[in-house]
Formats: C-alpha cells, structure tokens, sequence
C-alpha cells in the first residue's frame, strides 16, 4: 500500500491540510482542492443519514449515537476512530480513499495505491468461483488504520500542542510536514 | 456474507429497478424481499447522490491519459459503516449498484453479468419495452411506467443472484 495524498479536513468541512506525499494523482487548484473536501465532507454527512434506512434495517444500533458515554463508564476512549456510520472508504481502479474521524470531528483523510488482490471484471464461467477474495479490503482499511493512528498522534503533538496554531485554520507547520514525511517513507 | 439489496438508475438519475432482499427465511427458497417498492424513497435518492459525487471525485483525482488501457478511473465499490455498496455504469450511463456486507470485495463480475446477460437479454433486446423508462416528470407515485416490470427480468436475476455462494 503506498500513500499518495495526505488530507486533513476541520469539522466544518474545510481543508486544513493537504500533502501529496507520493506522486500518483492529479495535481488540481487550491480551489479543486476545497470543492473536493466538501464533497467528500458532505457525503460523509449523507452516508450516515443513509446508513440505517438501507433494507429498511436498523443494524448500527446508535452505536455512533454519543461515543462519549463509552468514556463516562469506562473512563477512556477504546478506539480513536469515531467513523462508525459514515463513509468508511472508496475503492476505484486507480486509487483507494479511506476516511477517519477523530472525536472532535477533524476528518483524516489518506488516498493510497488500489489494493492488487483485488481483481476486475471477468467473464463468469462457474458461479462458485465469483468470488476468489475476500476480506482484502477489510484488510486494506485495518492497515490505513494504522496508518490513520500515527497520523493522530503526529497531529496532537505537533499541531495541537504548537501554541501559534489556531484551531480549524490551514496547518502551516514545518514540524507537522517533516514529521508526516517520515511518517510515510 | 449477504447481498442486501440491488438497483438500477437511469441516466436521467430515476431508480428504474430496486430489489430489496430479505434474509430471515433461508428455508424456502421463494424470493423473499420487496420488488419496486422503494424507487423514490429517500434511500434510492441519498445513494444516487453519494455515487454522483463519488464519482466525479475519482475522475477528478486521476485522470487518463496516463493508463490508456483504462477508459476513465472508475469508481468500484465503497463502504459505509457495516455497508459496502458496488458500482458499474455501462456506457449508456446505466447505473448498476448492489448493496452487501463489507465481507464481499469485489462484486465488479456479478454486475457485469446482470447488465451484459440479464438486463441486455431481457430489457434491452424485449420490444415491448421502452427506451426509455420515464418519458416525462408527471408520471404519478405508484405508476408502473416508469419501472421495469419485467417478470423475465425479475425472476432470471433474482435466480442468479440468489444462486451465488455468499448471497
């Protein structure tokens, strides 16, 4: 899996961060950028209004309802990712996208290389043979979690705590770059 | 593993077909589920909206003159909570969407043979049936026009979509 793109969106939609680690996409405008973000923000929004009326079926169970009544019992957070009913990750011929939101609502967004396992359009010959893959995505989605956890951590030590940051304004910090930078190599 | 539901939209972005599988009787083997019920409900506009927007996303991102051998960089599949929602639109901007469990990777070969067998076979190829499926914007709520109401259709994809191992 090979990271192409790094983005960093405020709650309201807005693109704070943006770093193409790796080449691999488009280079668009600042303003392509911004429209891309709230895109992807607004169908966010849309996907979880969308998630328990599919079948008719109430399957999520709230669990996305107030994540912080987990803490008040356990007192912590067992997992960072507060993504339960959104959009979790887009999988095209080119490119995956995955999509991770923090607490605050500050959405982590990283586009990385398709996953090769994989396959496309085939002819059907036998129908049990369809399928010859599955749970490679999860695995894919498991492995940019990871990613997404560093990523996390980097972002509270060196934008959170930078005292001249000023929250939900673009990150313009040096430290945060090179240190995504390493990161990612 | 499961296959939730199946629809297909128009280029007009009407849903002409929506096939909502029900899993809670795998004794008899009569197609459970509900047949056209939902083509202008919320959930069929929410999820064109998302694939609309989605879609403009991945051929903006890449574009591709780089990899000639692919047309455009086609959108696959893409997961919501416990959702993964599976994609194809053929060339006459057809959309083809099948809605499982994110167990299920890939379901690029299944639509491919409900749009190139079922749906060509038995739509496309039928006479009887029309070019298009809404002619205009004041067909009333219920109207069976603007559906595909095709028994042989209906019957053919529910049988082989039912007859796939992880359905």
């Amino acid at each position: 899996m090979k990271v192409y793109s790094i983005y960093i969106l405020n709650k309201a939609g807005g693109l704070i961060y943006q770093n193409d680690v790796n080449a691999g996409l488009n280079k668009l405008s600042a303003n392509d950028y911004l429209v891309l973000a709230g895109t992807l923000h607004g169908v966010h929004a849309i996907s979880a209004r969308l998630n328990p009326t599919i079948n008719g079926k109430d399957t999520t169970s709230e669990a996305n309802a107030s994540p912080n009544a987990q803490i008040l019992t356990t007192g912590r957070f067992q997992d960072s990712n507060g993504n339960r009913s959104g959009l979790h990750s887009i999988e095209t011929d080119l490119f995956n996208l995955y999509v991770f939101q923090s607490l605050t609502g500050i959405k982590f967004i990283v586009i990385t290389s398709p996953n090769p396992v994989v396959y496309n359009i085939q002819t059907v010959k036998k129908r049990e043979d369809v399928i010859a893959s599955k749970g490679e995505l999860n695995k894919s989605y498991e492995e940019a979690n990871g990613v997404f956890k560093q990523l996390y951590v980097i972002y509270s030590d060196y934008v959170m705590k930078d005292p001249f940051y000023s929250l939900d304004m673009p990150i313009k910090s040096h430290l945060f770059d090179a240190k995504v930078k390493e990161l990612i190599s | 593993m499961a296959i939730y539901s199946f629809f297909i939209f128009d280029r007009h972005c009407n849903c002409i077909y929506n096939r909502e599988f029900t899993h809670l009787d795998h004794t008899n083997g009569t197609s459970v589920g509900q047949v056209n019920r939902n083509n202008d409900s919320n959930t069929s506009k929410l999820l064109f909206g998302i694939l609309y927007s989605l879609k403009t996303i991945s051929s903006k991102l890449i574009d591709s003159e780089e990899s000639e051998s692919i047309i455009s960089n086609a959108l696959k599949s893409f997961t919501i909570g416990n959702y993964r929602i599976h994609y194809l639109e053929s060339l006459t901007r057809l959309k083809f969407v099948l809605v499982s469990d994110n167990d299920i990777d890939n379901l690029q070969t299944v639509l491919w043979e409900l749009y190139s067998n079922y749906f060509i076979r038995n739509v496309v190829q039928n006479s009887l049936s029309p070019v298009e499926f809404k002619q205009s914007d004041d067909i009333k709520e219920n109207e069976t026009s603007g559906k595909i109401n095709n028994s042989n259709f209906i019957n053919e994809t529910d049988d082989f979509l039912q007859s796939l191992p992880f359905f």
